[in-house]
């Protein structure tokens, strides 16, 4: 199997630095997905594997082809390079129909054969009836198949997303979503997709690099940097409700004992052999129950205590719910479960967090 | 009417025009994209005209056509010709003159080309120049457009700098301008008047057209 492997750095004149250390296969459908926030630098990356921008320093192996070397001052052009790449506003031809704008990268098919695959695309992306339209006339989702389709005919070697959804209209992004991954899983084509929406990299990727300030602070599969973030820049890029500094008491096998705002917590045990830690809890992780009937079974150290609730907001099918118990402490219950509780701003209310929820990350 | 004097305007605009196409839209494309620091000198220079009196233009030209002059040895050594008080003189004129009128349409109709669109022809695996004939110029040619009539119009009321370069030859160098100037020293009123009256029609209807199309024009 050929890998792609990429690791470079791009300074801009501003004194920004982008730094990259990215690979997946070749000739095998995945997506990885580059998330941070908006000017973290991850359009850049993009950018710089298409070649529409150029590194100052390290290399871009693509299989056997060396598409950037800056050692030797060697850069394909993205004509050479045989990428395709997906423009956030999908940029397509607004004075070419739908038709010449998915076949304009053929340039080297005969006449039949151009007709030919983009009839097929046409078809296989469901823009049958709309060859003859412009772009000005369809609709966002289907401007963002016509835009799919005019890369995917060319059957590149990567395929590059610079957020595919974000210029869709709310209604119909969760739709497309879905379909995407699946429309994408059909193309043995390794993708790289930028994204500033957290939902989106943890759907539709098999791996998330998260970006910060230009440089990749974890690269994992979407469970571990939503479970298991390496730090707490990551953990407040994933939205974990709960961090809190903490210090490590207690050392056992399989747990140790950490002390937060007066209260001592059982957390699994970590390789982390500092004593002043970060604890990062997640809001689905924290069991609520009435302190009026507490019995539950458990083998080996749990968490179990009361907790004042200070706040309620209703999110439609979720409730978050803020509690105090010697430090802030988030919850989400959806709407039966809450109702159930019965419970009330100001009313005490019993937490279980099991230790394996308790996360630690090095201050 | 001074039908001779027309056909001579007609000549000088539609040379001044067709230069002005060929070394403007280069010009224009590369003032639109490139980031050379040092750009903006070509910009300023190239706007000069837009302020400079015709006539400081025509002196530094007349000096520039002398046999001692860069542009008139050249020229002589070329042709065997001298440029002032010649046809090929006042085109050079009138092309300077007309240097923003052309070119500054044209570069900012490209400047008007999404970036993007560009870029993502590239990535489509087509090269550059292909790229300027299917999608640059495509998308940029109304304003192109524009730029051409604006140039042509303009070209056809030239005054100054045809009189400073030119004087008053008629069929070589009396343009229809220098026309209605000579009919007006001449105390000629009336013809004075029927070519002015032309010529207001001309850039009026010229003008009025150009906004009309621009308006239903789908680019804006």
């Amino acid at each position: 199997m050929s890998v792609l492997s990429a690791q470079f750095e791009k300074r801009f004149p501003q004194g920004a630095i982008i730094q990259a250390d990215l690979s997946c296969q070749m000739n095998a459908f995945s997506i990885t997905a580059l998330y941070g926030p908006s000017g973290c630098g991850k359009t850049t990356i993009l950018r710089c594997l298409a070649g529409l921008e150029r590194p100052e320093r390290g290399s871009i192996q693509a299989g056997p082809q060396r598409w950037l070397d800056a050692a030797t001052n060697l850069c394909w052009t993205p004509q050479q390079r045989d990428v395709g790449f997906l423009f956030q506003e999908y940029a397509l031809f607004p004075h070419l129909t739908v038709e010449q704008n998915v076949g304009y990268g053929l340039r080297h098919s005969s006449h039949q054969d151009r007709r030919r695959l983009t009839g097929e695309m046409l078809e296989r992306f469901g823009l049958n009836g709309l060859g003859k339209r412009f772009p000005l006339q369809i609709s966002g989702g289907q401007k963002q198949r016509v835009a799919l389709a005019r890369v995917l005919v060319r059957q590149p070697q990567l395929l590059l997303l610079d957020e595919p959804l974000s210029a869709l209209d709310v209604q119909i992004r969760d739709q497309v979503r879905l379909e995407l991954r699946r429309t994408l899983a059909e193309f043995q084509i390794p993708v790289f997709l930028v994204t500033h929406d957290r939902l989106e990299a943890l759907v539709l990727a098999d791996r998330i690099a998260i970006l910060d300030q230009g440089r990749i602070l974890q690269a994992d599969t979407p469970d571990v940097v939503y479970r298991r973030p390496n730090s707490v820049a990551v953990a407040r890029m994933m939205g974990v409700e709960t961090i809190e500094s903490a210090r490590v008491v207690e050392r056992h096998s399989q747990f140790i004992t950490v002390e937060v705002g007066g209260m001592r917590l059982a957390a699994t045990n970590t390789a982390i052999s500092a004593d002043q830690i970060w604890i990062c809890i997640r809001a689905e992780d924290v069991e609520l129950g009435s302190t009026r009937n507490h019995t539950i079974d458990v083998s080996g150290p749990v968490n179990q205590f009361a907790a004042r609730i200070q706040g309620v907001t209703a999110e439609g099918p979720l409730f978050r719910i803020v509690l105090n118990c010697g430090f802030e402490i988030t919850s989400v219950l959806t709407r039966p479960n809450w109702e159930r509780l019965n419970l009330k701003v100001g009313e005490t209310v019993n937490v279980t967090i099991h230790p394996s929820a308790i996360h630690s990350v090095v201050l | 009417m001074d039908w001779t004097a027309l056909w001579l305007t007609l000549q000088v605009a539609g040379c001044t025009t067709g230069v002005l196409s060929v070394f403007g839209i280069p010009l224009a494309y590369w003032l639109a994209r490139s980031r050379w620091r040092g750009k903006f000198l070509i910009e300023a220079c190239v706007a000069l005209p837009l302020i400079l009196p015709p006539a400081v233009l025509g002196f530094y030209l007349l000096v520039a056509f002398s046999s001692q002059g860069l542009l008139g040895r050249g020229f002589y050594n070329l042709t065997g010709g001298t440029l002032p008080f010649s046809f090929p003189g006042i085109v050079v004129g009138s092309v300077l003159c007309n240097l923003p009128f052309a070119v500054r349409p044209f570069a900012a109709s490209f400047a008007g080309v999404d970036p993007r669109l560009i870029e993502a022809s590239w990535c489509l695996g087509v090269s550059k120049p292909q790229t300027f004939w299917r999608v640059t110029l495509p998308l940029a040619w109304p304003g192109i457009l524009a730029g051409v009539v604006l140039t042509f119009a303009h070209a056809v009321g030239e005054f100054g700098v045809i009189l400073m370069l030119g004087g008053n030859i008629a069929g070589v160098t009396r343009t229809l301008s220098i026309s209605i100037y000579d009919d007006v020293q001449a105390l000629n009123y009336q013809q004075a008047n029927q070519t002015a009256f032309v010529l207001l029609v001309f850039s009026f209807v010229t003008l009025a057209a150009l906004h009309a199309w621009g308006k239903r024009n789908w680019m804006t």
